[in-house]
């Protein structure tokens, strides 16, 4: 009986502390992330198309505390496409992410806006040699680990 | 509206027994008071329910009618009082979501005073019965940093709820016939918006919780002029 009342506190205690990201609260950025086989350029200049303001060449604050990756960039969420263009020594690239929003509702959080894989057509076009793209959900919570679009660049 | 006048005519059946006396409308009130809190508050963001999301909001831009008539016999305790109420406030969810909470309710009361006469303070307690009709609509809205700020419509969504209060109250006579009734009550409210969308419910109030049935309460100021002696 003791321990049962031990791990029911233990849950009480745990969940007091439990929190829930709920999906995009303010504008959203992707995680851009290099592999092992590709550590991550030095980039002189980064530049986001439709932008009002130059991006730092290091990228800005995640607007996700759920997401991991080595840079973040912002996202238009006017558009279904945000396109990126790095600068480095003696090279240009390209990126173009695709996307749609979707506002869904969970009890805790009330309504909220998520952004999710494009039903049709295509999901990226860059010329990177390899690059991988994931729709983690905006939302952390319930069934869900959160962390909001990520790019793996896997091979430059 | 018919089967509203068909509820109240039913109702009103039901606490009004054959008896030798006849039920004479005793006073006419208003109660404007609750939109004083919000517009105290109106800046004020908190946790109104719910302790999980850590996102504050607040309500602000209330408008929050009532109008009373309350039904008695000569020489009775024992009043009815009836009241149809309007509400709408806004709400802002952690400066993403901005929704309009409206509705319209029904109240259906019994009240136990405790002087059968007019007096300059009297004491009464009551139950009431409280039905909603309420709406929500409204939209998220972010603002851009890099790109322009950027804003959709969230579902919009129609219920009802219902419920009981206990009330405890005081009156005073401010002049000759108008009379000052502060409340305070308790409730429990059963309602379709089992979701932290809808912190506030019209005619029940800032809900404890975010389940099916929640805890409410409050209190309020209302103005009553009574008509006739009793």
């Amino acid at each position: 009986m003791k321990i049962q009342l031990s791990i029911a506190l233990l849950v009480a205690v745990g969940c007091w502390s439990c929190t829930e990201e709920c999906g995009v609260t303010s504008e959203p950025t992707l995680s851009l992330q290099f592999t092992w086989l590709t550590s991550k350029p030095v980039f002189t200049k980064i530049r986001v198309i439709g932008s009002s303001k130059d991006i730092p060449s290091v990228g800005v604050k995640s607007s996700s505390k759920m997401s991991y990756g080595d840079v973040y960039l912002p996202l238009n969420l006017n558009e279904s496409h945000t396109t990126y263009i790095f600068e480095q020594q003696g090279r240009i690239d390209t990126l173009t992410v695709f996307y749609s929003t979707t506002v869904r509702n969970f009890k805790r959080c009330g309504h909220l806006l998520d952004i999710v894989k494009p039903t049709s057509g295509r999901t990226i076009s860059t010329t990177f040699k390899r690059v991988e793209v994931q729709y983690g959900s905006y939302y952390y919570g319930n069934n869900s680990s959160g962390g909001g679009l990520n790019v793996q660049i896997v091979e430059i | 509206m018919k089967w509203l006048m068909l509820f109240w005519l039913g109702v009103v059946s039901l606490f009004v027994k054959a008896q030798n006396q006849p039920l004479r409308l005793h006073a006419v009130g208003v109660d404007g008071f609750k939109n004083l809190p919000f517009m105290a508050f109106s800046q004020s963001e908190t946790v109104i329910s719910g302790l999980v999301t850590n996102e504050k909001a607040r309500l602000y831009n209330p408008r929050i009618g009532e109008v009373y008539v309350q039904l008695g016999r000569a020489n009775t305790s024992k009043l009815i009082t009836l009241g149809l109420g309007y509400a709408s406030l806004e709400h802002l969810q952690a400066q993403r979501l901005q929704q309009r909470i409206m509705g319209i309710y029904l109240k259906l009361g019994r009240e136990h005073h405790s002087a059968t006469k007019h007096k300059a303070v009297s004491f009464f307690w009551g139950y009431y019965l409280t039905l909603s009709r309420t709406k929500a609509e409204g939209n998220i809205v972010l603002d851009g940093e890099y790109f322009p700020s950027y804003t959709t419509a969230v579902p919009s969504k129609a219920g009802g709820e219902a419920g009981v209060d206990f009330t405890l109250g005081a009156q005073f006579l401010l002049f000759k016939r108008l009379q000052a009734r502060l409340l305070a009550r308790n409730a429990m409210a059963i309602s379709a918006f089992g979701n932290r969308n809808y912190p506030y419910l019209p005619g029940q109030g800032l809900r404890l919780s975010n389940g099916l049935v929640t805890g409410t309460g409050g209190a309020t100021i209302q103005l009553f002029y009574l008509l006739g002696s009793r």
